[in-house]
């Protein structure tokens, strides 16, 4: 979907895919979390729309003009055709992390032939970051009821910092070398292939659609960016 | 035998000075093995060796023998050594692979990385899970799990590799009661049904009586006794080696000592304390436990803190509190217990501003707590969180100590003073210029204390301060408490260990699901009439009330009240006869 939203000229290709990525959250009704993770594109949308709407190389057709800068018309095209292109990219990675679960993600990754310590890595680095989280929660509450003070101007923030990266580094470092111990205690270290425990079900017509789809998707981009598709 | 050492020392990468010298010990198939000792003897680093851990995994240079079934771990990669012996950490959260969906794959995790067939790794699970009692967790995710049942499913994980000896690093150190007791009884079983040689490190003497066929004692990185657990824990030397005795031990011997021991004879005080409580909580509901709350206080100073309808809802939706009233009084020594989860740590958080009621009032010294900052309540109130690895954070003792007090105003020489005095409070004066992280874990968490009491607040909160001391570190906290008392501080604790909690504090909280459920003197709330409801939030009384309700003498919940009880009781009958 992120493919076709960004090599589909035009119109067409982002709007067409953010329908269909709001069909699959309506159908997988994940709606509202994506829709929370939507807001997290804000940022760059409106850097994407101030840049092009006033700084767009070569347009002439003004709008109206704010001090030095003049909004052009193929700017806020050109803007909001990007704006589409990333919300339509968002959403693709959004539903992609809502519906699927990382351990069956790994499980199936792994039954495709990725190794253990790929596999254990990706899947680590993905739980530890939840696990950051709570450390650092952990230590900003011990340390303010210390009386630092963490409410209040940035200056006060950034004062929290020292107490707070130490224990969170030398927290990082002692949890890394018990991890390694307790795997290493239950034999991850050998050099035999895992059997695979879990099958997952992937029925012929599913398989058939996920090629078809990703075929299609290339195709489209080919057709579009050569010239040989015109889309409004 | 499963496991040998012969004059084994062993070195870490970059020490100066050995962790273990010429320590030799041989564990038969199917023996339980208890190591106890002060901190810092090398009960870990005998862990690490007798696994082939050390050196082969984390470098360091060892000298002597050390085999499993009859190989030497020099000869033994890693994964053959995992399944010769298998071992536990203190931290169930470390040791569960994290990549698993269900407990029934976490378990898996051993058994798969050996390659073996897909029908031999479900032979292993099922017999892991059913070693340990855990086949009901078995579809259950692994983040979903209480501590004491994440730590069954480690050491389900490590079963299934079938190792003939098993390796115990503290393994209940971080768990409420309910989880000691879940992994004592899963030892206890795996000690009758199996032929796995276990070693097993723990400062609870009361768990390895119950446990361990042979008891060493270790000091400064050498065996220094050793003998079957019945007389070693005997020995009145113990607490010279920094080891506690186990609470029956300790009675008895007071009973002795005092001429009482009469009516003690032919009495099992072990099994009494291994059998636990009725875990029948049937017909109790909430409010009808509830000792009465003082009424008219109004009049009086204001109470040093005081919840006033107190409900706290996590932004997750957890309801944490429900309708929390509790008043402290000034000076008061409080004792907050309950299960992990219970709310404890939700409700002293509300005290000092880290979390603020969702309904409800909390004041301090009579000031309602608002929208007030946290680093102003910290002027008020000192709160010390259970681990200090998260707070620790200076390169000098004195460092560490003097940033609470710096925050909140003071300024040198006071500052200085204050300093000094919480260090002497928790006999960290020696150690003023030491960096923290050469102090070992349960010193570090002497100073995590000390850099409270520094701040000199009035009120001071306490989370679980025993958790991981030995015999010396517990005294030393114990001694800090006491003079916090003497100075008229208000202390406030959250603990697991009842022993500590009956005999140091005047009130005794329980919490159960967010809610006080028994409040009052210790007396009352480990009376026998209340057992039902500390059994519904996973607690037991001290083995002195056990004891007590069993010979007739009342509610006595410290040994102290046990040999008075006896006194009396013999007094009597001496009158009669």
């Amino acid at each position: 979907m992120a493919l076709v939203a960004f090599t589909v000229r035009e119109w067409t290709g982002p709007i067409a895919m953010i329908v269909v990525e709001l069909a699959c959250a309506l159908a997988a009704r994940v709606t509202r979390r994506l829709a929370v993770l939507a807001l997290a594109t804000i940022p760059i949308v409106a850097s994407i729309l101030l840049v092009n709407t006033f700084l767009f190389p070569g347009a002439t057709d003004r709008l109206f003009s704010l001090g030095p800068f003049t909004a052009t018309g193929t700017g806020l095209a050109a803007a909001l055709q990007a704006t589409l292109r990333v919300v339509a990219f968002a959403l693709s990675v959004g539903l992609f992390s809502l519906t699927t679960r990382t351990d069956e993600l790994l499980a199936d990754l792994e039954r495709r032939g990725l190794g253990r310590r790929v596999t254990f890595v990706l899947g680590s680095a993905i739980a530890t970051i939840p696990r950051m989280a709570e450390r650092a929660g952990e230590i900003t509450e011990s340390q303010r009821a210390r009386g630092l003070d963490t409410e209040g101007s940035i200056l006060r923030r950034l004062r929290g910092v020292l107490p707070l990266a130490g224990p969170m580094i030398a927290g990082a470092l002692t949890e890394v070398e018990e991890r390694t111990m307790a795997l290493e205690a239950r034999a991850f270290s050998a050099q035999v292939a895992r059997p695979v425990l879990r099958a997952f079900p992937d029925s012929g017509s599913e398989r058939i659609g996920r090629w078809l789809a990703f075929l299609g998707s290339i195709a489209l981009g080919a057709a579009s960016i050569s010239g040989l598709l015109r889309l409004p | 035998m499963a496991l040998t050492l012969r004059g084994v020392s062993y070195r870490y990468a970059g020490a100066a000075s050995p962790a273990l010298s010429e320590v030799d010990l041989a564990v038969e198939p199917g023996e339980v093995l208890g190591i106890v000792g002060a901190n810092d003897a090398g009960k870990s680093t005998l862990c690490l060796v007798a696994s082939g851990l050390a050196p082969t995994v984390i470098g360091g240079h060892l000298a002597g023998e050390v085999t499993l079934d009859g190989e030497s771990t020099r000869n033994l990669t890693p994964h053959d050594a995992a399944t010769r012996c298998g071992i536990l950490f203190q931290n169930p959260l470390t040791q569960l692979s994290g990549t698993a969906a269900t407990v029934w794959e976490e378990v898996a995790f051993g058994p798969r990385n050996l390659g073996l067939t897909v029908p031999a790794v479900v032979d292993r699970v099922e017999a892991a899970l059913d070693a340990v009692a855990i086949g009901s967790l078995a579809e259950r995710h692994p983040e979903q799990l209480s501590g004491g049942q994440a730590q069954l499913v480690a050491l389900a994980g490590v079963l299934a590799l079938q190792p003939t000896t098993l390796v115990l690093d503290e393994p209940t150190s971080l768990l409420d009661p309910g989880g000691t007791r879940l992994i004592g009884d899963a030892l206890a079983r795996l000690a009758r049904a199996s032929k796995v040689a276990l070693v097993i490190v723990e400062h609870k003497t009361d768990l390895l009586a119950r446990l361990a066929d042979r008891v060493v004692v270790l000091r400064g990185g050498r065996v220094v006794a050793s003998g079957p657990s019945s007389t070693l824990f005997e020995r009145p030397d113990l607490a010279s080696m920094g080891v506690a005795a186990p609470a029956a031990v300790s009675i008895r011997r007071a009973a002795e000592r005092d001429g009482v021991a009469g009516r003690l004879v032919g009495l099992d005080l072990g099994a009494l304390a291994d059998a636990g409580l009725p875990s029948d909580a049937e017909g109790m509901e909430g409010g009808a436990w509830v000792h009465p709350a003082v009424e008219g206080a109004d009049a009086g100073p204001p109470a040093a803190l005081e919840a006033d309808a107190v409900e706290y809802v996590y932004p997750s939706g957890t309801r944490a509190l429900g309708d929390v009233d509790l008043r402290i009084e000034p000076g008061q020594r409080v004792a907050l217990i309950g299960q992990n989860g219970s709310g404890k740590s939700t409700l002293v958080r509300q005290f000092n501003g880290l979390l603020r009621p969702t309904r409800g009032e909390v004041r301090v010294n009579g000031r309602g707590v608002g929208r007030r900052h946290v680093a102003e309540l910290a002027r008020e109130v000192g709160l010390a969180f259970q681990n200090p690895d998260r707070q620790v954070f200076a390169r000098r003792v004195r460092d560490e100590a003097a940033f609470g007090p710096r925050n909140v105003g003071l300024h040198r020489p006071e500052l200085d003073v204050a300093v000094n005095d919480a260090l002497a409070a928790l006999g960290l004066s020696d150690a003023a210029d030491v960096n923290p992280f050469d102090l070992g874990f349960s010193r570090r968490k002497l100073l995590s204390i000390a850099s409270v009491l520094a701040m000199r607040t009035p009120i001071v909160i306490l989370d679980e301060p025993t958790t991981g001391q030995d015999a010396d570190g517990d005294a030393q906290i114990r001694r800090a408490v006491a003079a916090l008392a003497t100075a008229g501080r208000t202390v406030v604790t959250i603990s697991h260990d009842m022993r500590f909690v009956a005999e140091l504090f005047e009130r005794v909280v329980v919490l159960r699901e967010g809610s006080v459920v028994v409040d009052g003197p210790p007396a009352h709330v480990f009376d026998a009439r209340h057992w039902p409801a500390l059994a519904s939030t996973h607690l037991e009384p001290p083995l002195p009330s056990i004891l007590g309700a069993r010979l007739g003498l009342g509610s006595t919940p410290t040994e102290a009240a046990v040999i008075d009880g006896l006194r009396q009781d013999d007094g009597r009958r001496r009158l009669r006869a």
